[in-house]
């Protein structure tokens, strides 16, 4: 509402995108206007940036920049962006732009803060990097890479020979990688593939936050409810080409179809491949969107139909449709929060299906104890019924499947830690307010230089170099030093400082090595409204372990980890771990013996690199698979 | 006839390549490859292997005729020797090929032409990767074996893979069965099959799937990144050569000119992104095409009476380990009775487990290899297979070494040039 005639800043920037891949699915309508969070908008000629988001259009295949869009002209703001065109390079450099800044609110909403890449870092898109079938997040450059390529000169599909094809203007792409670019920076050690379940749970949720992102879009779901007939699950249904769209490193012609079909319980235990066992975990999390959306809908059915739910030939009445929409974006939304907020809830090394299940679970009862729409019930049958269950769990009802919270009745509160959680949470709801603060004035960007290679094979150890570890090499007792290059806000910078020290204290509590360093991986402040209108203000925080071992990995690395939630009074609400365990370390080498069985022909003098695994599941090799 | 139950395994000295002759009780013959290296020959160099073959089914069956002409795979190591004019005077029953040479299967044809685009495309670049000698030679007879024309390994009188081919595929004397048989013929695994060229002979074809998609190394998308980087360095090699250069997706008007100020990338940024989009290995890149062909290899096993012959070809790894993970095709494994080693004894055709742990002990084994200089027969044939062919008991007798003294039961040939096996059945 305005306050004052000088008050014109809009809350939100309407602009226009293909919200099905032109070059992929030709037919129909698939244009539709998405309204992003007004952000204040600096342009240069060759990029442009709001707070959080840098578009900069280089050609590294040709050493071109193309000439960056401008948002702000008002000719161009008028019609809500530039016309969708295939070949306009700004309208692609809008596209990215929308649906990223799509995908960052969807996380803002649902974690109860705004998502902060590190050290205040600009999430960079690169909509025209290169010149192949790819697109995906490079961790070195902080910077989504989208590639483009001509179409089979044999086989063009849909399109003429040789036609330039785009991956940055298909939805699912975009918000694919920009998910994992922001799973990356809530759980960095994700990256490594410490059992098969981590990549495919990284490539998981990155298809989970594409899909219920576009069936949030009402322009998209209402034609294909009314072509559907309100059956979601019809495999003629448009919204399951997403499914097709992404492709598929196995199954050719969308997985997502076979959703449809009766789940086999044994498919999850004998899956090995990343790609597979993620589409597991994502028909499950459909599944059971589809299951809430029919028992919210079947009151409207009955309606319609003068009780008999039995709905008549032809077309549907628009009401019902519209009805129908909007009950499927309301469950895609909350669906979709309910995924991202279960990334609060997970450990912060080697997660497995069963924790993020947990996970979310856990996530979801404490904002909305009754379960009143009985999403929770009906993501744990979907899940049940592919045979993913949790670990060290009796049964299966919520109860039990709620991760163990701290007594807070016995607990007494840490004042130490109250004082860290109040800075930081304090910090947070600065952050929440900064859609109405005038744009940051600083545009400087910290200087990255990516190290430089040499001959090609260093260059491809390097391509897929793990994690740089700070703590690791040096003194593991010493307080960290956090250069102001690395982390711009000193708040931050005394809060890593005080919650490391806090941590050497409590390794017992934490359920962590006591013999062993703890490094502080990541600490966001949560602010969220429960359905009881109850606000929860809390912290999370990562710590981690790494314990040294002369072993050969594959590039792995075994540690233990603890993610803490603890609330404003100091109490610790949650202390979610993986512990150093005989049979967590079993379990490794088995996996890295079955990586190296299948992998080559065992003959002990053959070298064997020494980053083999977190190079074969490197985000580049990765979405390879998943694009072609 | 049936009374002598014996076959012979004639492995010819080809220096590195593969060229074996099989008689079987009833005086049939089949051979299994005839091809090697242009710079890598044993004690035969071209015509006058054809020649001694030929001899040689004259003296087991009286006649210029050889049953069953097997070709495991394309690489010129196995194929080159049926450039020879000298086919042309050979009676065969049947040419057997791996599904993968039928040219009237359109996914067969389209995976030639997209190995063969991407192969093109890395000779186009190798220019440009300003690889040491030995590197450079690596790729080059990696190109030169999957049938690119690479200058100086320039063969005398035209020979090339696709002459190859076509007398595979069409040449010879007379033939019982004119079309070629391509194995497996249908999705069944493994096959199992008899022929009228070989009665009583039941033939098992483990290899290679008949699925394409089951063969990941076949997948052309898979490496379509490379493919691009390649496109782009050989572009860039012409355009230094007043080629075309790389054009840009949008023209001139939604281009920055160079000397427009403001914000750019960092140099370490471009030189990162440059490297994504153009980093290439050449050698990796070689030993992919390189691969690609090895996985499309025949894998089979000749059950002749008693015996069983493995006759890998050169699958690697990938086919193997399907191989290994079905209990039928095992248990035909187990019961081998001779083994021609994979790929002139490399690290990758020949597994562990497959020694260790499959094959029965104590049978027979041949290598046809050949020690020497080059990167490509690094580790060929590797020490650990044979110390652990010797561990297991399995007697083996090397193409390269028919001169030495050999194991039990194999008979050197003249001046060495062949080695024998006679084997009951």
């Amino acid at each position: 509402m305005r306050k004052s005639p000088l008050d014109t800043r809009p809350e939100r920037r309407p602009l226009r995108i293909f919200a099905f891949d032109p070059m992929l699915a030709r037919a129909g309508d698939h244009r539709v206007t998405v309204e992003v969070p007004y952000r204040p908008i600096e342009r240069e000629e060759r990029a442009f940036r709001d707070d959080r988001l840098e578009i900069v259009d280089y050609d590294a295949a040709t050493g071109r920049y193309f000439r960056a869009v401008d948002l702000n002209d008002e000719e161009i703001a008028m019609t809500q962006g530039l016309e969708p065109l295939e070949h306009d390079p700004q309208f692609h450099q809008q596209m990215v732009y929308a649906v990223a800044s799509k995908v960052l609110e969807n996380f803002d909403r649902a974690l109860g803060r705004r998502l902060r890449f590190r050290g205040g870092d600009r999430l960079r898109l690169i909509p025209h990097a290169f010149q192949a079938r790819n697109a995906y997040f490079d961790d070195e450059l902080n910077a989504v890479l989208f590639g483009y390529f001509p179409a089979d000169e044999d086989d063009p599909g849909p399109n003429l020979p040789g036609q330039l094809i785009f991956t940055c203007l298909s939805h699912d792409i975009v918000a694919h990688e920009v998910a994992h670019a922001a799973l990356s920076r809530l759980h960095a050690y994700y990256n490594e593939p410490t059992n098969p379940q981590v990549p495919a749970l990284h490539e998981a949720f990155a298809d989970i936050v594409a899909m219920f992102q576009r069936l949030t879009f009402a322009e998209v779901v209402a034609p294909a409810i009314r072509e559907s007939r309100g059956n979601l699950l019809d495999p003629k249904n448009r919204l399951l080409d997403i499914g097709a769209q992404f492709g598929s490193a196995a199954g050719k012609g969308g997985p997502l179809r076979r959703i449809a079909g009766k789940p086999d319980p044994a498919l999850f235990a004998r899956t090995k491949e990343p790609h597979d066992l993620g589409w597991i975990l994502v028909s499950a999390v459909y599944e059971g969107f589809v299951s809430t959306y029919q028992r919210r809908t079947g009151d409207l059915l009955r309606l319609a139909t003068g009780g008999s739910g039995r709905l008549p030939d032809g077309e549907l009445h628009p009401d019902l449709v519209n009805r129908l929409s909007w009950e499927c974006v309301r469950t895609a939304q909350s669906v979709l929060s309910m995924c991202i907020r279960a990334t609060d809830y997970l450990p912060p090394v080697d997660p497995t299906f069963s924790d993020f299940l947990r996970a979310m679970v856990t996530a979801d009862f404490e904002l909305n104890r009754a379960d009143d729409s009985g999403l929770r019930a009906d993501m744990i049958e979907a899940f049940r019924q592919r045979g993913i269950r949790p670990e060290a769990v009796g049964s299966l009802a919520v109860q039990s499947l709620l991760l163990e919270g701290e007594n807070l009745s016995q607990a007494t509160p840490d004042p130490v830690l109250a004082q860290i959680v109040g800075k930081l949470v304090d910090f947070g709801a600065r952050q929440l307010g900064r859609n109405y603060s005038p744009p940051k004035a600083t545009t400087e960007r910290k200087r990255r230089s990516p190290s430089k290679m040499k001959t090609p094979s260093e260059w491809i150890m390097q391509q897929n170099r793990s994690l740089a570890d700070p703590w690791e090499e040096g003194a593991w007792d010493a307080v960290p030093t956090i250069s102001s290059e690395d982390e711009p806000e000193e708040i931050l910078r005394q809060i890593a400082i005080d919650l490391t020290t806090w941590a050497k204290d409590h390794r017992d509590q934490l359920k962590l090595d006591p013999n062993l360093s703890v490094a502080v991986r990541g600490f966001h402040p949560v602010h969220r409204i429960a359905s009881s209108g109850e606000l929860l203000v809390e912290m999370v925080a990562h710590f981690v372990q790494t314990q040294k071992t002369p072993k050969d990995l594959g590039g792995l690395k075994y540690r233990a980890g603890t993610t803490m939630i603890a609330n404003i009074d100091g109490h610790i609400r949650y202390v979610i771990h993986k512990p150093f365990h005989a049979e967590r370390e079993g379990r490794l080498q088995a996996w890295v013996d079955s990586f190296d069985d299948t992998h080559d022909t065992g003959w002990p003098s053959r070298e064997r690199e020494s980053n083999r695994i977190t190079r074969a599941y490197s985000a580049r090799a990765m979405d390879r698979k998943r694009w072609r | 006839m049936a009374m002598s139950k014996t076959l012979h395994i004639r492995m010819y000295d080809v220096g590195f390549g593969d060229c074996f002759l099989i008689a079987l009780p009833d005086k049939r013959t089949v051979l299994v490859d005839a091809g090697f290296h242009s710079q890598g020959k044993g004690s035969f160099g071209g015509n006058d292997l054809v020649d001694q073959i030929v001899d040689d089914v004259k003296d087991i069956s009286g006649e210029a005729r050889i049953d069953v002409v097997i070709a495991t795979h394309r690489h010129q190591d196995h194929v080159y020797a049926f450039n020879s004019k000298k086919w042309e005077d050979v009676e065969v029953g049947e040419v057997w090929l791996p599904w993968v040479e039928d040219r009237s299967n359109t996914k067969a044809t389209g995976l030639w032409k997209k190995q063969n685009r991407f192969a093109l495309q890395l000779a186009a670049a190798l220019p440009g990767f300003g690889l040491n000698d030995a590197d450079r030679q690596d790729v080059e007879f990696m190109l030169w074996n999957a049938g690119v024309e690479m200058p100086g390994f320039a063969a005398a009188g035209g020979w090339s893979n696709a002459g190859a081919l076509d007398c595979l595929h069409e040449g010879f004397a007379r033939r019982d069965r004119t079309r070629p048989r391509f194995l497996p013929e249908k999705e069944v695994f493994p096959e199992s099959f008899e022929s009228p060229a070989l009665p009583g002979v039941r033939v098992h074809v483990l290899g290679p799937p008949r699925d394409p998609d089951l063969i990941e190394e076949l997948d052309p998308e898979a490496d379509g990144e490379t493919y691009r980087a390649l496109a782009l360095r050989a572009a860039m090699a012409g355009a230094l050569n007043g080629g075309p250069s790389v054009a840009a997706p949008f023209g001139e008007a939604w281009q920055v000119p160079d000397d427009e100020t403001g914000f750019q990338l960092e140099s370490g940024e471009i030189e990162r992104m440059v490297d994504l989009a153009q980093g290439a290995d050449a050698v990796l890149a070689a030993e992919k095409v390189d691969n690609m062909i090895n996985s499309t290899s025949l894998v089979l096993v000749l059950q002749i009476g008693k015996a069983r012959l493995l006759l890998p070809g050169d699958a690697e790894w990938g086919t193997w380990k399907r191989i290994l993970a079905d209990s039928d095709a095992r248990t035909l494994l187990r019961g081998a009775s001779f083994f021609k080693v994979g790929h002139h004894g490399s690290h990758n055709a020949t597994s562990k487990t497959l020694v260790d742990k499959v094959l029965p002990r104590k049978i027979p084994a041949m290598i046809s290899t050949q020690q020497g200089p080059g990167n490509y027969r690094n580790n060929i044939p590797l020490e650990e297979l044979m110390a652990a062919l010797e561990e297991h008991e399995i007697r083996y007798a090397r193409s390269d070494r028919g001169n030495a003294q050999l194991a039990k039961g194999f008979k050197k040939g003249t001046s060495g040039k062949w080695i024998d096996l006679d084997l009951p059945c």
